[in-house]
């Protein structure tokens, strides 16, 4: 395994872990994989860990966590699906654009109500969202007053940064766009499509940065019994959202389908719909998951 | 009379769990991370990765059942502190009664040998 993988690897672990244990990691990756083991499955079994040493960190996994620390990670894995199905849903608003146009005006009634309830439960759900971090300002503003401010300093320049840089590539975009016409914009300009696909990832790198801030900030804070049981209460709202979101959009996909099977006849679209229903379903899931063991470890249910 | 179960210690679990393969290698003396692949692998014929190992490592290090001992080079060997001692011996115990158990239980020893149906 070259220099570059391992430094990678050891990246994918939060500072403090890499601190007490990447030398050692580091020496036992370069026996385990000189002594004739697959530098993939080595890999792969890495980030795996790094994956649940991060969740654990969290408090999103692992039952070695104060209860405090299980509620706190639950409504945090039901942050972070909000924001999966955030990226889902930006996805489905792309690959569903003239979708009224493909559909004949009398056959629209149930995709148009199925397409109306996704973004009404989106609406929601943000709203459901923004209240669960404005009932958290307080004390934030709170922690910051009281010099917390070095202790998220990093991340919140990091988040700051791509914040930048996707506004620049948002504006560059606009402007490239403007001057293309509707044929390349909408396929015919390979350069074009990849650059969007680029945004779209830059987007999505700049939603989990802010996310991460929002994670420290959690367990920073030190949220209390009250405000970790209304955090529940809200998680619970938002996932039923994700979830109304979910099934509206199989029935608005099926019902385009069914009515315009063309609509669906280029690769990309059918791929992106895909892609997002999957995304969809799996945060939903997650949402419900992070509800589940805030309210367990409260002992709501 | 029926034996009740020993209760369930933080470490109990399959005889492939990794933390239970790891102080199961280190109730022998102390090993640092890469021994402890090796003799894993020799005794119980599981090949661990690196990344398996060391979130076994730190979390029974976080929980007091194993400790660093001195560092020796790029190396760092571990060894069972008391608790993790006590830990092991009650998961063992466990799986000794689970396979007495099945044991006696297969040989009809305990007059309840499973009608197979028909």
């Amino acid at each position: 395994m070259n220099q570059v993988a391992l430094r990678v690897l050891l990246l994918l672990y939060p500072r403090a872990w890499r601190a007490r244990y990447g030398q050692e990691l580091r020496y036992v990756i370069v026996r385990s994989t000189a002594a004739g083991r697959s530098p993939w499955r080595v890999g792969a079994d890495v980030a795996r860990a790094a994956a649940v040493v991060r969740a654990q960190a969290l408090g999103i996994v692992g039952a070695g966590v104060t209860r405090h620390d299980r509620a706190t990670g639950g409504c945090v894995l039901a942050l972070w699906a909000w924001v999966a199905i955030v990226i889902a849903g930006a996805g489905l608003q792309k690959a569903s654009e003239h979708w009224q146009g493909a559909v004949p005006t009398g056959e629209r009634g149930l995709a148009t109500v199925a397409f109306t309830t996704v973004i009404a439960a989106a609406v929601c759900g943000a709203v459901i969202v923004l209240a669960g971090v404005a009932v958290t300002l307080p004390r934030v503003v709170a922690m910051l007053v009281g010099g917390g401010w070095s202790d998220i300093r990093g991340p919140v320049r990091r988040a700051v940064g791509v914040t930048v840089i996707a506004a620049a590539w948002t504006l560059g975009l606009a402007i490239w766009a403007h001057r293309l016409g509707p044929v390349r914009r909408n396929g015919g300009d390979p350069l074009y499509g990849a650059v969007v696909l680029g945004w779209g990832l830059c987007v999505a790198v700049t939603l989990a940065a802010w996310t991460a801030v929002a994670s420290l900030l959690a367990r920073q804070i030190g949220l209390g019994r009250r405000l970790l049981v209304t955090e529940t209460v809200l998680a619970a709202a938002a996932t039923g959202a994700m979830a109304v979101m979910s099934v509206a959009t199989l029935v608005w996909w099926r019902s385009v389908g069914s009515e315009a099977p063309g609509f669906f006849g280029g690769g990309s679209v059918t791929t992106t719909v895909t892609a997002a229903v999957i995304l969809m379903a799996v945060s939903t899931v997650l949402g419900a998951a992070g509800t589940a063991r805030a309210a367990r470890a409260l002992d709501l249910i | 009379m029926p034996q009740s179960p020993p209760s369930r210690t933080a470490s109990s679990g399959r005889p492939n769990d990794p933390p239970i393969l790891i102080l199961t290698s280190l109730a022998s003396g102390p090993r640092h991370g890469y021994a402890l692949l090796q003799d894993i692998e020799a005794f119980a014929g599981v090949q661990l990765g690196p990344g398996t190992l060391y979130g076994a490592i730190g979390r029974l290090e976080q929980r007091g059942l194993i400790e660093a001992v001195a560092e020796h080079g790029r190396t760092r060997p571990y060894r069972l502190t008391a608790a993790g001692s006590r830990v092991l011996e009650a998961a063992l115990l466990e799986m000794r009664t689970i396979v007495d158990v099945g044991t006696r239980r297969l040989s009809g020893s305990d007059g309840t040998a499973a009608a197979v149906p028909a």
